[in-house]
């Protein structure tokens, strides 16, 4: 198992090296000279444009620039926005927190509502009710996240006033409809998930020996089937982050939140290249990590692979 | 059973969904209410006629795009106006007719060269943290504005373009700019955000972080910036010194205005439906125009003056060195139709390089072309430019009548589709290629283009010179057009100091601009908001920022 950790992580270390690499090229592989780029059409003089690349370092070989890009990240310096001059690190920090209660509020939602309807579907399986639950998590797949944001808010914010529709702290009310819109296509996958691993786990051969031992029902699903189910769902979870940070994205916008889905797309559009660096590499970076986390906790969560 | 009934249930919730999706205000039928106050004022502001205003109320308005800084020297673009009038005061005042008036100066002479002005202050205005404004308050703002600390600025290239030299302070009161040119124009530009007056304390205090934390003398001060959320300004109990254009004295009506920023225009115009904001910026104007003729809102609308929405046309290079092929350009294209169905009612035609809300503004040059799609063929056919194989295009000696059209889409997507197809109409081969700012200034450069879009706004044609001027041909005069008399109008009309000599001058930049087919121009750039029926005295100035000192909301 150690063997499987040391590499697990070295393996962690080398995907960031190289989204550094990637991240770092894409000043260099805008079309046009990105210094035009930022200084836009006013009129410029050489000087400007020179000092401009100056600035950037525009000017040293490619490895130098790496190297001191590299050094600089790896001390908390992400650069300057080349918009408003402030650094790009204070920046992110601060749309952070944002982004964090709305993931975490949509994690939540989902494992809660996925976890409970998955669960009560694989129990009720063949019923209408697994039937609806199925139903509904194809819908809530399929419906793209910012026509059930429209949805929500036409519902609970213009007709009934019940939640605001666009929002910023992290107060129950404010993150209610953000948190449900980027949440629900989510607890549809949990329940399938939730669902299947159970049914899996419900056909086992201990099952029917914890039964026929004479355990309450109650202590057979609660205590060793849901635990053994949940198994795969913590794996799956993890690789969920990816699709909260991007789905933050669209939720972000749509409500007018802070958070760094909307950093990143306001820098795009302005063409705030040292921000969407910056931006980019935190988020990889945090993705990255949440993998391997995950897959340690896997390792530890499954004896089969613990032992070996 | 079960299952008919689990059939019988989802069939009403997918029903009761639908109704939800599509339910809403069926359209009335009458004109929505759209207010355009005009942009030449009377006198000082008639006496309202309703209640007076009420105090208090906080104003909650929601904007496109975040501005990058209010400082108000280091600042460029019209997010940044937008926030920067209620917080900053100019040595002078424009009104929105055009006429200069008093600001925080009370007196201002310009030597005979206009290079050196003195100007006399109020003695009796404090910046937002409590500092005197004194003389050495505009000597620390004009010297931020040169320093290295700003690197590119509305107000630095208004200063260093007239080779600024210094303000000298003569004593508290007094204080004289110098330039080592001739800067008649200076009063006009002294009256704008980009060289209001910061607080001396706080430059020095704040240093790079000033843009974050701006001090002034406005009717507002500055509370908080939520980054990507929302700026919060409240007011100047201590203010006293409005331009006396203003409708009332003293200091402003509102507790506090709040800037949401909020970038998508659907979720502004949610936020304004549910009441979360009280006025909406640059509403999509099918929606906006409904919710006025359901009496929700009031549409404000104001054409901005300056250089309308045009093509500039590229006559140093084929085919559109022929002046039938620019002439053709613009008969083909129905302006207001363009103007209708990509703006609604909300959108006015433009035929000429000057918007009629412009000082200076020419009705003869206007009047040169309209929409005229046979005469367009006939100039074309003239040149030898026939449709000889029936594919719509027309061609000479084998080649294609191409039109290269390189351009940011995210800047003229309402309209370029459109326009495009006016052309190809009239047999041009229209080549739009889709690309970043950055990519589209170096073709520009290369001379890779035929047309370029432009819109300039300013209260004066003051912009013509940059846009038409011989020397800049290679770098803002897209048009590669040289001609002599369009030069000397253009120069004299920069450094004239006679308002009728200057106002001559433009009116022949025009002609001569028009005569020879220079731009294509396509309509007048409207700014417009929706404000809640509880908004009350909602007016422009002269730029078309909303004029938030006079505002006040009906309790």
């Amino acid at each position: 198992m150690v063997n499987y950790l040391v590499r697990r992580i070295f393996t962690s270390i080398l995907v960031l090296f190289g989204v550094s690499v990637l991240v770092f090229s894409v000043i260099h592989l805008v079309p046009g000279d990105v210094t035009m780029a930022i200084l836009g059409r006013q009129k410029v003089s050489p000087e400007k444009v020179a000092e401009l690349r100056a600035q950037l370092g525009l000017n040293d070989p490619l490895y130098v620039q790496y190297g001191r890009y590299l050094n600089k990240a790896l001390h908390g310096d992400l650069g300057v926005s080349i918009r408003n001059y402030l650094p790009v690190s204070k920046s992110i920090a601060e749309q952070m927190p944002s982004t964090f209660a709305l993931a975490m509020s949509a994690l939540a939602l989902a494992l809660s509502i996925g976890g409970i309807l998955g669960l009560l579907a694989a129990l009720r399986h063949g019923t209408w009710f697994d039937t609806l639950v199925m139903g509904l998590s194809v819908s809530g797949l399929s419906i793209p996240t910012f026509w059930m944001g429209l949805l929500l808010i036409l519902l609970f914010s213009v007709k009934l006033g019940l939640f605001p529709s666009i929002s910023n702290g992290s107060s129950p009310a404010e993150l209610f409809l953000p948190a449900l819109t980027l949440g629900l296509p989510e607890a549809a996958v949990v329940a399938r998930m939730v669902r299947a691993s159970m049914l899996d786990v419900l056909s086992k051969e201990y099952i029917i020996t914890a039964r026929a031992k004479g355990l309450p029902e109650r202590l057979v699903i609660l205590k060793h089937a849901l635990r053994n189910a949940l198994i795969p769902v913590v794996t799956f979870v993890g690789l969920q982050m990816a699709y909260l940070l991007g789905g933050a994205t669209i939720v972000e916008t749509m409500f007018a939140r802070q958070g760094i889905g909307r950093l990143a797309v306001q820098s795009i559009f302005n063409r705030d290249y040292p921000m969407v660096q910056g931006v980019v590499l935190v988020t990889a970076t945090i993705y990255v990590l949440i993998n391997t986390l995950t897959d340690i906790t896997y390792v530890f969560l499954n004896p089969k692979i613990r032992l070996k | 059973m079960k299952n008919t009934l689990f059939k019988g249930l989802s069939v009403i919730v997918l029903i009761g969904l639908l109704l939800v999706a599509c339910g809403g205000n069926a359209p009335a039928t009458e004109k929505p209410v759209i207010e355009q106050p005009a942009v030449e004022a009377t006198e000082a502001p008639a006496e309202a006629t309703e209640a007076p205003a009420v105090s208090g109320g906080i104003l909650t308005l929601g904007i496109a795009i975040e501005p990058e800084t209010l400082d108000p020297g280091d600042a460029v673009y019209v997010q940044e106006q937008f926030i920067l009038i209620s917080l900053f005061d100019s040595l002078l005042s424009m009104a929105p007719d055009g006429s200069l008036h008093p600001g925080l100066a009370t007196v201002w002479e310009p030597n005979e060269g206009y290079s050196e002005f003195t100007f006399t202050l109020r003695q009796d205005v404090t910046f937002h943290d409590g500092t005197a404004f004194t003389a050495e308050a505009v000597k620390a703002s004009f010297d931020h504005i040169v320093s290295e600390a700003v690197l590119e600025s509305g107000g630095k290239s208004l200063l260093q373009d007239h080779q600024y030299v210094e303000t000298v302070v003569v004593d508290d009161h007094t204080v004289t700019v110098k330039f080592a040119a001739s800067y008649p124009t200076f009063l006009r530009d002294a009256a704008r955000q980009w060289l209001s007056i910061s607080s001396p304390t706080a430059l020095e205090k704040y240093g790079q972080d000033y843009g974050r934390n701006p001090v002034g003398t406005g009717p507002f001060k500055f509370v908080q910036w939520d980054a990507q959320s929302q700026i919060v300004i409240e007011r100047n109990s201590d203010y006293n010194w409005a331009p006396e254009f203003a409708a009332h004295e003293g200091p402003a009506h509102l507790d506090q205005v709040v800037f949401r920023i909020l970038s998508e225009a659907a979720t502004r115009l949610t936020a304004f439906e549910t009441g979360e904001i009280l006025v909406a910026s640059e509403p999509p104007a099918l929606d906006a125009i409904a919710m006025a003729e359901s009496g929700k809102a009031l549409i404000q609308t104001f054409a901005q003056p300056g250089i309308p929405a045009i093509l500039m046309i590229n006559a140093g290079k084929a085919p559109t060195d022929d002046i039938n092929v620019r002439k053709a350009m613009i008969l083909a294209v129905n302006q207001e139709e363009l103007a209708q169905t990509a703006f609604q009612s909300l959108g006015l035609p433009s035929y000429s390089v000057v918007s009629p809300t412009t000082w200076g503004y020419d009705e003869k040059a206007d009047s040169l072309y309209r929409y005229n799609l046979e005469e367009a063929g006939r100039l074309l056919e003239e040149s030898g430019w026939v449709d000889s194989d029936g594919d719509g295009i027309r061609e000479k000696n084998g080649e294609k009548l191409t039109i290269d059209w390189p351009d940011n889409p995210s800047w003229s997507e309402a309209f370029n589709e459109l326009l495009a197809g006016y052309l190809t109409n009239a047999g041009f081969d229209v080549q739009y290629r889709s690309m970043d700012d950055g990519a589209q200034y170096e073709e520009l450069l290369a001379g890779n283009y035929t047309l370029v879009y432009m819109y300039w706004t300013r209260p004066d044609p003051s912009p013509l010179r940059y846009l038409f001027h011989s020397e800049n041909i290679g770098g803002g005069a897209w048009t590669n057009f040289t001609s002599d008399e369009l030069d000397a109008a253009l120069a004299d009309g920069d450094t004239q100091t006679d308002e009728e000599t200057r106002k001559q001058d433009y009116i022949t930049a025009q002609n001569i601009i028009m005569e020879n087919a220079l731009v294509l121009p396509m309509f007048t750039v409207n700014t417009s908001y929706l404000t809640s029926p509880a908004v009350q005295d909602f007016t422009f100035d002269l730029e078309g920022y909303p004029w938030i000192y006079d505002i006040s909301i009906a309790q």
